[in-house]
């Protein structure tokens, strides 16, 4: 009774489209006609041998490695300063989360502007925009997600840093802690919690990263930035080869799942209870 | 507190230094992380042409234009719009701060394996791309169930693909957060589940809820995606789908773009200074306490 | 007993928010309404501030064709042309309230995804401007006939699949280079005739002499995939023999194992676009990352004296300050074909009509306003002075008001141009293209290169269109 809207609203807009979609994968549709051939695992045998996905697959890991860190490190050191009692803090803390008011098309805008027109001008970055170059623009994506990103992550960061209870950080002072002690020793194993919610979360907006990939970089230079989700997009939508692209997609879910999975058992073993 | 010894007050001007250090450093990460948002904010007030070639003046040659507020504001037929964003964002927050928290909760402090697989699949879904269903879910509730352009199965279909995320976040927080022993207490007193939740428990949530509320409302209300395939009829566009009539291939309008994006976001920043103490208050020290 | 009072105060709850819900259903229903008298308010303000001729016009059809009135039907209108959106919405709310039909017109910048998830949920527009591809790719299963309306018999750009009528022609448009004459003809001091510069090499010396004459960078070229890979990298199809015929021969010949390196004309513009274009580029040292908004205003302003787009561009011109008394007009890419000096020139978008979810009456109300643009006068008028383009249509009195497409007009009316369909690429051709064309551009990769890509790909693939 307690999970019973949650759970049923899931099973009829998530659970029901998903074993559609996965029946789909098992067609020749091509996303538009009003019949589909079955035709097995034809499309997964495909999917095997399609070298352009697996390298966007291999690609995409790579993104996520150095965003789900970068983000991290940044967003927990942003929140221990911004819970040290500096001054301004909650005007500071609006600030940073600002990045996450602007969305989609507008963000990807805006950013290109200030790698094309901006940076480009100022005299300690090269004159070529980094959105040029293979790597400079993977870079570029990551600086974009992370600025993004650690806006958010910080308010989880912050929310754990708060949410320690006071009685044992007192305590702690009248044993004569220091406050890195307070940090180090109570203050991180008592809010493992956001470190799990927080790494779950990154990691899987990262993964799904689509919106940036598009609105940003196109895909380019020389479709060297085309992420999972766009190249399993442009295969469904653009390619008209829905069959196979849901085939993709459902590949792409199950790794994900594997890597989320392993990553929530690795820190939540890692959490304290209070 | 009051209890500073004299070892602490040599640490005190040490500590003063690095405090103003680090607030310095503070604050310049504040200015590069505002940047982008500042220029939205200065070239909502100019003319296309200056923000071509001049993107970073802070004024347009012929004044600031503000104009380009009336003009987005009448253009993507605002109050319609809002009432629209507000109407399904908050029905869709409704339902997920209260069923949510509801689902985790359970999720939480029962042992069976349904529970356990129920949770599993909430947040796999986390890790679907939204794209992966999308036929589908048209398909089943548009092509044979005739279901779109209605902005209630919106909120409905926010809930589902919300609600994940939802449980997901008041899950970790009871587990580590709410002590069971507040509840154990409420049994032994003859208190029913219902009660024990929202008396009890529900309180102590606020914290995870109030974050809740902002992520998921940041979300919801910048979404573009989704309801631009439920609703297709003006009438029913959301902010988000009607700043896009200011996005052509060849010929955005730039300025009345920025100035209904500044509008579009004001209400979330609004909120969000609002919300804030809820999400930093710790209340739940003082719960545990007691 | 608790837990009682409780349980009902929870379905009390439960129930006052489903009324709530329903509360708001009511609400949606009032404000439904309210949105359709108020637009119904500005559509017929519209229609007076436009005074006399807008209503004159409007009367016209309905003597002309028996004035069917449709009784208040809603039509779906799905434009994929968004400079145009403001346009499209005052010619059909013009033509549906002579007719009791309510326009609703909404826009999309990529047709084919927005059509693939309105035919999934049962609610596609029921008519829809498109692309090239789109008619190709949606006419089988979805798309009405329109052979034998009227209209057919006015132009000969209508898309045909498998021998049936499609798409009604909207626009004519054409990949070309867009000359602001007056800053050329000032650098130069002498009068600037396209026609004098047909071949690359007269192109080039012109370029060089301008440069002389003190505009290092004379030509502009927009960075964007869509027209970088898509557009300036198409006339070596084109011009094969001036017909459709010629370009399927080109990917037949490759098809059957001839270099396409070995093709005089793919060489030579491959030649032209990476050494003259990329060294006289204003966009140089970054052709990939320029701002395409700058780009174009290079042109509006006289920096540069060529822009490598189409006659698509004045909307865009024209907000950087452009005016149409201003002296602009647009010659072919330049290349050493029997066809040199005409420009490329074809249909570049689409109207279709739905057969899926439209009712009878929706179709009839939309082959009717299809014909109006055609034959009626008003339509005529409508299609060139409010929608701004070049029309397919033989019957059409009307010029165009811009520079550009008067040009255009004139190039067509003298003969003057080579299709560029109905050559359609694969929707993976772009893509695949892309990063050598790319390489080519800013000098990290060869002809060669992009010649190994191409015969590979015309060795997987088939062109559409045929």
């Amino acid at each position: 009774m307690f999970a019973g809207p949650s759970m049923a609203a899931f099973l009829l807009f998530v659970i029901i489209p998903f074993f559609y979609g996965i029946y789909l994968t098992m067609t020749n549709w091509d996303g538009i006609a009003t019949t589909k051939t079955f035709v097995g695992i034809q499309n997964y045998i495909a999917l095997f041998h399609d070298t352009e996905f697996w390298g966007s697959i291999f690609l995409t890991f790579k993104y996520v490695i150095a965003v789900v860190i970068l983000t991290n490190v940044i967003a927990f050191l942003l929140a221990v300063l911004l819970t040290s009692g500096i001054r301004g803090e909650s005007f500071l803390r609006a600030g940073f989360f600002t990045p996450n008011l602007i969305g989609g098309i507008v963000l990807g805008f805006i950013w290109q502007f200030i790698f094309n027109r901006v940076l480009t001008t100022l005299p300690v970055f090269p004159e070529k925009s980094m959105l040029g170059g293979e790597i400079s623009a993977f870079w570029a994506m990551v600086i974009v997600q992370v600025w993004k990103e650690s806006g958010y992550m910080l308010l989880i960061y912050i929310a754990g840093l708060v949410g320690v209870s006071q009685d044992y950080i007192e305590a702690a002072k009248i044993d004569g802690a220091t406050s890195s002690q307070i940090l180090t020793r109570i203050r991180l194993p008592l809010m493992m919690q956001s470190f799990t919610i927080c790494f779950f979360l990154t990691l899987s907006t990262t993964f799904k990263v689509y919106d940036l990939n598009l609105s940003l970089t196109e895909g380019g230079p020389y479709n060297s930035t085309k992420m999972a989700v766009m190249t399993i997009i442009d295969k469904a939508f653009t390619y008209h080869e829905y069959g196979e692209g849901q085939a993709e997609a459902f590949a792409f879910f199950i790794i994900m799942l594997i890597v989320a999975l392993i990553q929530l058992k690795v820190t939540s073993k890692k959490e304290v209870e209070a | 507190m009051d209890k500073v010894n004299t070892a602490a007050a040599v640490g005190g001007t040490k500590k003063k230094v690095i405090r103003m250090i680090l607030s310095a450093g503070a604050f310049v990460l504040f200015v590069i992380y505002m940047v982008p948002f500042v220029l939205v904010l200065i070239n909502s007030f100019k003319r296309k042409v200056n923000i071509i070639k001049f993107p970073l003046k802070l004024v347009d040659d012929m004044g600031p234009q503000f104009i380009n507020y009336k003009n987005a504001f009448i253009d993507m037929n605002f109050f319609q719009a809002f009432f629209n964003s507000l109407f399904v964002t908050a029905l869709s927050i409704t339902a997920l701060i209260f069923f949510s928290s509801m689902c985790a909760y359970i999720l939480v402090r029962r042992d069976y394996a349904a529970c356990k697989i129920s949770y599993l699949l909430l947040i796999s879904y986390m890790v679907v791309p939204f794209q992966v269903i999308m036929l589908p879910v048209l398909a089943i509730y548009g092509g044979r169930l005739g279901m779109l352009n209605s902005r209630l199965i919106l909120v409905v279909m926010n809930f589902a693909y919300g609600t994940g995320f939802a449980t997901f976040l008041c899950h970790g927080f009871i587990k580590t957060g709410i002590p069971i022993s507040l509840e154990e207490a409420a049994y032994i007193d003859g208190a029913g589940p219902m009660y024990t939740f929202w008396k009890i428990v529900f309180p102590l949530l606020k914290p995870i809820l109030a974050t809740n509320m902002i992520l998921q409302t940041l979300g919801l209300w910048n979404d573009y995606l989704l309801p631009s395939l439920v609703l297709t009829r003006e009438k029913l566009y959301t902010l988000p789908i009607a700043i896009r009539t200011f996005v052509g291939t060849f010929t955005s309008d730039f300025g009345l773009m920025m100035a209904a994006l500044v509008m579009c976001v004001a209400p979330i920043i609004i909120l969000f200074i609002f919300l804030q103490k809820y999400i930093v208050g710790g209340i739940v020290s003082g719960a545990v306490k007691a | 007993m608790k837990r009682k009072v409780l349980a009902m105060l929870l379905t009390a709850a439960m129930a006052a928010s489903l009324m709530a819900c329903g509360g708001g259903g009511d609400t949606s229903a009032e404000s439904t309404e309210q949105t359709a008298g108020s637009e119904a308010d500005t559509s017929s303000e519209e229609t007076d501030s436009k005074e006399a001729d807008e209503s004159e016009q409007a009367e016209a059809p309905a003597a002309d064709d028996g004035g069917s009135d449709y009784g208040g039907i809603t039509l779906t209108f799905l434009n994929s042309k968004p400079e145009i959106t403001d346009a499209v919405k005052k010619v059909t709310s013009a033509w549906g309230e002579a007719h009791g039909v309510t326009f609703e017109v909404t826009e999309t910048s990529n047709p084919n995804d927005t059509l693939m998830a309105n035919y999934q949920s049962g609610d596609a527009p029921i008519l829809a401007v498109v692309d090239d591809a789109n008619v190709l790719d949606f006419a089988a299963e979805h798309l009405l006939p329109l052979d034998g309306e009227t209209w057919e018999g006015y132009t000969d750009m209508g898309k045909y699949v498998d021998g049936k009528l499609y798409g009604f022609p909207l626009t004519v448009e054409s990949h070309c280079i867009v000359v602001n004459k007056a800053v050329v003809e000032e650098n130069i001091g002498r009068e600037f005739a396209a026609g004098d510069y047909k071949s690359i090499e007269a192109f080039e010396a012109l370029l060089k002499e301008m440069r002389e004459n003190g505009m290092e960078t004379p030509v502009a070229v927009l960075p964007d995939i869509w027209s970088m890979v898509g557009h300036d990298f198409y006339p070596f199809y084109a011009y094969q023999d001036g017909t459709g015929e010629g370009a399927f021969a080109l990917v037949d010949a490759v098809k059957g194992g001839k270099d396409i390196f070995e093709d005089e004309l793919f060489y030579n513009h491959a030649d032209f676009m990476s050494r003259v274009v990329a060294e006289y580029n204003i966009n140089k040292a970054d052709p990939l990352n320029a701002d395409h908004d700058m780009t174009v205003l290079a042109l509006a302003e006289g920096e540069v004296g060529f822009l490598l787009n189409g006659t698509w561009t004045w909307p865009e011109l024209e907000s950087m300050g452009a005016s149409k008394s201003d002296d602009y007009t647009i010659m072919a890419y330049p290349n050493g074909s029997a066809s040199a000096g005409k420009v490329m020139a074809a249909p570049t978008k689409y109207i279709v009509v739905d057969n899926s979810n439209a009712t009878e009456e929706q179709q009839a109300a939309a082959k009717e306003f299809l014909n109006y643009l055609v034959m009626d006068e008003a339509g005529q008028k409508a299609l060139i002075d409010d929608l701004g383009i070049v029309c397919a249509f033989t019957n059409n009195p009307n010029i165009p008001s811009d520079p550009i497409n008067k040009a255009l007009m004139q190039y067509i009316s003298d003969g003057n141009t080579v299709t560029y369909l109905p050559l359609a690429f694969p929707s993976d051709y772009r893509d695949t293209i892309t990063p050598a064309v790319q390489k080519l551009m800013t000098g990290e990769g060869d002809i060669r290169a992009l010649a190994d890509v191409l015969n590979d790909y015309w060795k997987n693939n088939d062109p559409n269109g045929r």
